[in-house]
């Protein structure tokens, strides 16, 4: 299917933000005064286990 | 183009929003107080991810500078990357804006006063890279790759963390060793165009692979007559563009599609 390259930038974006999102539900977000922490995605591996 | 003519001011738009972006970001890490709010200025790095991902899967915790800020960057990036393979780099990346930026710098004091767009022009800078050496040096990048990979396992702090770019140009902490990396960034880029990105940047090579998934892809026709146009315009010295549009090394930033003058020679298509 052909696209037209005026909604490339567009497409590319909406990517960016809907995956970040992603991230941000997925639970992918710093805490405050976190550095080098975060089990989140640990213990969302051991619920999915 | 007429139709493309507004998809190149779009992604000078979205590259000067990246660059100014960082340049914020590396503002507030300087702010008192800003890094324990959110993070550092690393944590907004999508390859810092890459950096802390095997660190973080072996022992829960992130690398110093990093959190989990980063996977969610990581992500946004990989869905551009789904999508469009390497586009991030060619729209988005404040580094490969910068270098685009040096690179035009590099043609107007080689002589070149006005690029005219697909025309070989006269400035010597910047440099094409003998091809020999270009192709074995194209694969520094995923060496590097490897390397940072290895070395994340026992690191404390991310392995790029003191030789970044990004933090050379944008994070305002300098070190004497940053300022080494910021002038030979700045004095490469202005000879080699995207010279960071053809052979050293590990970010790039971790999307790589994404080029030849992505259904997003530019097509070529037979309407193309192999004119060359679009060899010229390519910030990534791709040779025979339309034979390579999958290449791993594009960062499909569109300008061979914008400066190609044969309607149809070149044509964005969802492949299945």
């Amino acid at each position: 299917m052909k696209i037209n390259p005026r909604h490339y930038p567009t497409i590319i974006l909406t990517a960016f933000v809907l995956f970040l999102l992603l991230g941000f539900l997925l639970g992918f977000m710093p805490r405050h005064g976190g550095e080098g922490e975060g089990q989140s995605l640990l213990l969302l591996m051991e619920a999915l286990a | 183009m007429s139709q493309t003519s507004s998809l190149v001011k779009s992604r000078r738009v979205i590259q000067w929003i990246g660059v100014v972006g960082a340049f914020l970001l590396g503002l507030r890490h300087i702010m008192p107080g800003e890094a324990s709010r959110g993070g550092a200025f690393d944590s907004f790095c999508p390859f810092g991810a890459v950096e802390t991902l095997l660190p973080y899967l072996a022992t829960g915790h992130t690398l110093k500078t990093t959190n989990l800020l980063n996977f969610s960057v990581m992500l946004g990036v990989l869905g551009v990357a789904l999508v469009a393979g390497r586009a991030f780099c060619g729209w988005m990346c404040p580094l490969g804006t910068i270098q685009d930026w040096l690179a035009s710098l590099g043609r107007r004091i080689s002589g070149e006063k006005k690029h005219i767009r697909g025309k070989q022009g006269k400035a010597w800078i910047p440099l094409r890279i003998p091809k020999t050496a270009d192709k074995i040096l194209r694969y520094a990048k995923y060496l590097l790759l490897a390397l940072i990979l290895a070395a994340s396992i026992y690191a404390v702090y991310p392995p790029l963390h003191d030789f970044c770019p990004v933090r050379a140009l944008f994070s305002f902490k300098m070190t004497p060793l940053l300022w080494s990396v910021l002038a030979a960034f700045l004095v490469t880029s202005l000879f080699v165009e995207r010279v960071w990105c053809k052979y050293l940047c590990p970010l790039g090579a971790t999307l790589a692979i994404f080029n030849k998934i992505s259904p997003v892809k530019l097509v070529s026709s037979s309407a193309c007559n192999q004119c060359g146009r679009c060899d010229i315009e390519c910030s990534m010295a791709i040779e025979d563009v339309p034979l390579h549009l999958d290449d791993a090394e594009c960062i499909r930033c569109l300008e061979c599609l914008d400066v190609c003058a044969r309607d149809g020679s070149l044509e964005l298509k969802v492949l299945k």
